[in-house]
């Protein structure tokens, strides 16, 4: 005796296999197929038909190399790599397009350091400017006009320059010794000087 | 970015600044008399016999100065002053003017050497200028 509600029912039986219902229809299915053995068997055949094609699918995908798959699908994809200038001129031109800004920032920083780093550098070696010289040099000496004195420049093998005041008597003596001693060579004969004193 | 403008002036102002040269200036009182020679002064003692034999040497100032084109002055202790400033600093080689009473001096600094200048005279001795290199 076939039971009426299967023809109701069984258009339904194959999409509950395949898990296609909604719940409630699965649920009223799930009654029928219960209180109709008929209904069951098939939903049994179904379920065998499906398990047979999910293994035959799965065998072919075992037998199939899938390690270069991606590979080859972005080879298909991806236009061919562009020449490396080409490469850095569009990196560039889409630095400055999108990151101005950044970049401008990031160099006024680099300058910044550059010229602070150039100050300490110039402000740690002030110790040291200005004696490059071994020796020091006397390269002029002037007497104030009326001083009744006059200069006696001496050097010592160390690199030392001595200026002595001397005292003089005679203001024609002075004025001798302004003239001699605006045109003073550094490296003249402290001997000679010395044993003025 | 205001802030790396800034940091662009400020170092480029630094860069600007003149020249400066830092030198040792001490003051130091010599009489021919026996008496003490202070520390260091022993090099002193012997460059200047070769024009006077002083018994006695204190030094009566030290201080470093950081010369540059407008004039330091330095005081001396018979109440008079000297005055020193940077001429040129033209490859590492300081010229520098030193004035004092009665006279003027224009010299070329020397790392190994230094200059001494006879300043006057104070309490029955001479005073002497000494500029050398800082250590």
């Amino acid at each position: 005796m076939k039971n009426p509600a299967r023809k109701t029912f069984e258009p339904l039986l194959s999409p509950y296999v395949d898990g296609e219902l909604t719940p409630e229809e699965r649920q009223a299915v799930e009654r029928h197929i219960a209180a109709d053995k008929e209904s069951a068997a098939q939903v049994a055949d179904f379920r065998a038909a499906s398990g047979l094609t999910r293994l035959s699918f799965e065998m072919l995908a075992d037998e199939q190399d899938f390690s270069e798959f991606a590979n080859q699908v972005m080879a298909r994809v991806t236009p061919q790599k562009l020449p490396l200038f080409e490469r850095l001129k569009l990196s560039v031109s889409e630095m400055f397009t999108y990151q101005r800004n950044t970049l401008i920032t990031v160099g006024a920083m680099a300058c910044a350091l550059a010229l602070m780093a150039g100050a300490v550098v110039k402000l740690s070696g002030q110790d040291v400017e200005g004696y490059a010289n071994a020796r020091v040099e006397v390269q002029s000496v002037s007497i104030d006009t009326g001083a009744r004195v006059r200069p006696v420049v001496m050097e010592t093998e160390k690199g030392d320059a001595i200026i002595w005041m001397v005292e003089d008597g005679t203001a024609k003596k002075t004025d001798e010794v302004r003239r001699e001693e605006l045109d003073l060579e550094p490296a003249h004969d402290a001997s000679q000087k010395a044993g003025d004193l | 970015m205001r802030l790396a403008l800034l940091a662009l002036v400020v170092s480029t102002a630094a860069l600007a600044d003149d020249a400066k040269v830092a030198v040792k200036a001490e003051v130091v009182h010599a009489q021919v008399k026996a008496g003490v020679v202070d520390p260091g002064l022993e090099a002193m003692q012997a460059a200047l016999a070769q024009g006077k034999r002083y018994g006695a040497l204190r030094r009566v100032s030290t201080q470093k100065v950081l010369l540059e084109k407008k004039p330091a002055g330095l005081p001396l202790p018979n109440g008079t002053s000297a005055e020193m400033s940077l001429v040129t600093l033209e490859q590492g080689v300081a010229t520098i003017k030193l004035k004092v009473p009665k006279g003027e001096t224009t010299s070329k600094l020397g790392r190994d050497g230094s200059l001494y200048q006879q300043a006057g005279e104070w309490q029955g001795g001479d005073l002497w200028l000494v500029l050398s290199q800082p250590k």
